[in-house]
């Protein structure tokens, strides 16, 4: 299988952005992916944080999935919502 | 914002181009419609004339205001928009609102 | 000879009409094109239209209106207005021409519907001077900017925007193909003569005059108030339309007519008319924020006249309250981050004086979009122009076309809301644009948005440069650049400076 669009909601940026997920990725990637898309252009970094991801939800309250967890292991499909936020490195 | 929006809830009258002709209609629609306060908002471009509830221009009376005759169908090339609802006739223009609120 | 007074032979020269006798009137009236709520012939006859003209006398004032509108233009077509005019006013007119020029001749095609097809004899006569009307509109559209296209080639989509894959014109024509192009007569009336004219027509076509006087185009604000007098006219075949069906037990199928309708072109008219008031006018020439004229023309006037024809405030009310506070603002940079893929010049216009305006006006501005400003102003300050370009695309509303976006900063409000449908996930804005398509799928569920067609194969490979192409962007001319060539920013160089 290959790339294919997720939804990122990337923390304090205006738009929802179009990024291409590989099944392959790990979160991590994919967090990264998502922001050379959103930081240092319409969201100012914040240097020494951790980026997580988790399902996008109505009350902005799912557990992120695990950083080394896969694109394709997380079950990731077709324009899936996903919320990637900024993160202090000692959170759990 | 919400208390102008509130305030000014039953306002009918016409928006029309800013030109001699707005100029007659203020005119007169101030003694077609006596007793009638009227908020005039001159926006440059265009005149916004209202008042509350119902209000009339009369053909007789913007033809004198104007200095010329003019017709009721006339008045269209400068009535750009009107708040309320219109009702026109050979003689009037009528702006209303039916319920009161 | 005196002549008898209009009212003591309007209704019978209106009033036109007979008794089919070689077809049924149902095939002559098909209910899918007239009227599909079954009201009956005889209700039909009791339509009365409040604004009442005879064909002399259209005749008569619309000549008067052309003449004028002709020769204000050619009177002031020698001065050196346009050599000197601010490039954000440039802007205002290539977006204004570009979405509306050939969308009156949609509207032209619509009340030829209601011309044909209309239930009523005085629908059918009043309609004419509409179709009429829209002719005129379309010509003066596309004849105004002509002149200009020597000047700069972005003018040509006066003519051309509508024949393109534009995104932005993917999304005007899904309105305007649903509320103009694919509906009765009747739902048309209620839709397009008063959710559409005697509502949001008039933030285009009046509330940009003042601007335009101010700015002193007074070419441009004596066509559209012209424009908008024709509007002002045959607009007023919507109420009647309402007032039967309401009368024959069709308030619900009317208040939803109006509800879908309405939603839909205040979504376009947000960034046709709330961007250019907020950001594309320079600021000594603005005169009433977008927020204050959404208040005086629809939250007072517009719901005013729906409630006193019987029906309900929209259910959105407090939804679209928030979105003119919040839309326009995220469109403004939405269309300044991807100006390559408008055709226009988008000035981003943000500079410390702006922004106080904007505080001023909608007060946590700052704190919400001006975050997202920071950071553009921060790259264009440190010689990071590459990194105002994102190199992707935002998600696209499937019902009104575009970007998907909301508060930023702190407030972190964007989110796309989903819809499973037939094993397609469709993604819209707000809850309204999902509404919207829930309240008949079958009618919506086969167009594709930009994005979809890029993950579709029709635009293939999806690369940028293949979407631009895709969208007419260095076909018909060049795509868009900052308006102001950043000087915008010199304000916050000379703070630093201090």
């Amino acid at each position: 299988m290959s790339a294919f669009p997720i939804l990122s909601r990337f923390q304090f940026d205006c738009h929802v952005k179009v990024v291409e997920a590989e099944p392959a990725q790990d979160m991590d990637a994919l967090a990264a992916a998502c922001a050379y898309h959103s930081i240092g252009l319409h969201v100012a970094d914040q240097p020494g944080k951790i980026l997580r991801i988790r399902p996008t939800t109505d009350g902005d309250d799912a557990e992120p999935w695990p950083r080394n967890m896969t694109v394709g292991e997380a079950g990731l499909k077709h324009y899936e919502c996903i919320d990637i936020y900024f993160t202090d490195p000692g959170a759990a | 914002m919400s208390g102008s929006d509130d305030a000014r809830r039953n306002s009918v009258g016409p928006v029309l181009r800013a030109g001699e002709v707005a100029d007659a209609v203020v005119e007169a629609m101030q003694q077609d419609n006596p007793g009638k306060e009227f908020v005039i908002e001159n926006r440059i471009a265009y005149v916004r004339v209202e008042t509350e509830g119902e209000c009339f221009i009369r053909q007789e009376t913007l033809s004198e205001a104007l200095g010329r005759p003019i017709t009721m169908p006339e008045v269209e090339v400068n009535l750009t928009s009107f708040a309320g609802r219109i009702e026109t006739t050979d003689t009037y223009m009528r702006f209303y609102l039916e319920k009161t609120l | 000879m005196a002549l008898l007074d209009r009212s003591d032979w309007y209704d019978i020269a209106r009033d036109t009409n007979w008794s089919p006798g070689f077809v049924s009137r149902d095939d002559m009236f098909p209910a899918e094109l007239s009227d599909p709520y079954g009201i009956p012939e005889a209700e039909w006859e009791t339509f009365d239209e409040p604004y009442k003209v005879s064909y002399r006398e259209y005749v008569k004032v619309q000549r008067e209106k052309d003449s004028s509108a002709y020769s204000v233009k050619a009177a002031l077509s020698r001065s050196k207005f346009h050599d000197e005019a601010d490039e954000g006013w440039a802007a205002v007119l290539k977006l204004h021409y570009g979405a509306v020029a050939l969308t009156e001749y949609q509207a032209s095609q619509f009340q030829a519907r209601m011309v044909r097809f209309g239930p009523s004899p005085s629908m059918r006569n009043m309609a004419t001077y509409g179709m009429l009307d829209e002719l005129r509109h379309a010509q003066l559209q596309l004849f105004f900017p002509h002149e200009l296209l020597p000047r700069d080639r972005q003018y040509d989509w006066a003519h051309e925007a509508a024949h393109t894959k534009n995104w932005a014109i993917l999304g005007g024509r899904h309105a305007m193909d649903d509320i103009m192009m694919c509906r009765d007569a009747v739902t048309g009336a209620v839709m397009v003569s008063f959710a559409f004219e005697t509502g949001l027509t008039n933030l285009q076509m009046v509330g940009l005059s003042t601007d335009a006087a101010n700015m002193g185009d007074f070419t441009f604000a004596n066509l559209i108030t012209s424009i908008q007098s024709d509007e002002a006219r045959h607009a007023q075949l919507g109420s009647p339309a309402i007032e039967i069906m309401i009368k024959n037990g069709k308030k619900k199928e009317a208040q939803l007519a109006v509800d879908v309708a309405f939603w839909r072109m205040w979504r376009l008219f947000a960034i046709t008319v709330g961007i250019p008031m907020d950001y594309y006018i320079p600021l000594e020439q603005r005169h009433m924020s977008f927020k204050e004229f959404m208040h005086e023309w629809i939250i007072r006037q517009y719901d005013r006249q729906v409630r006193d024809l019987g029906l309900e405030t929209p259910w959105y009310w407090d939804l679209l309250k928030d979105d003119i506070e919040n839309h326009h603002h995220c469109q403004q940079g939405g269309i300044w981050s991807w100006r390559p893929t408008v055709w226009w010049n988008p000035p981003g216009a943000v500079g410390p004086r702006e922004r106080e305006w904007l505080e001023e006006k909608y007060p946590g501005w700052n704190d919400s979009f001006g975050t997202y400003w920071d950071v553009i102003t921060d790259n264009l300050l440190n010689d990071r122009e590459e990194k105002t370009h994102p190199e992707c695309i935002p998600i696209i509303c499937n019902m009104c076309q575009i970007p998907i976006s909301n508060r930023p900063g702190p407030a972190w409000k964007a989110r796309v809301l989903q819809l499973e449908h037939d094993g397609r996930r469709y993604n819209f804005c707000t809850e309204p644009c999902r509404w919207i398509f829930t309240t008949d799928p079958e009618r919506y569920k086969h167009h594709e948005s930009i994005v979809d067609r890029m993950y579709s194969g029709e635009i293939d490979p999806p690369t940028l440069d293949n979407v631009l192409t895709y969208m007419g962007i260095g076909v018909v001319s060049e795509g868009g650049r900052d308006g102001h060539d950043y000087s915008w920013v010199d304000g916050f160089r000379n703070q630093a400076a201090e």
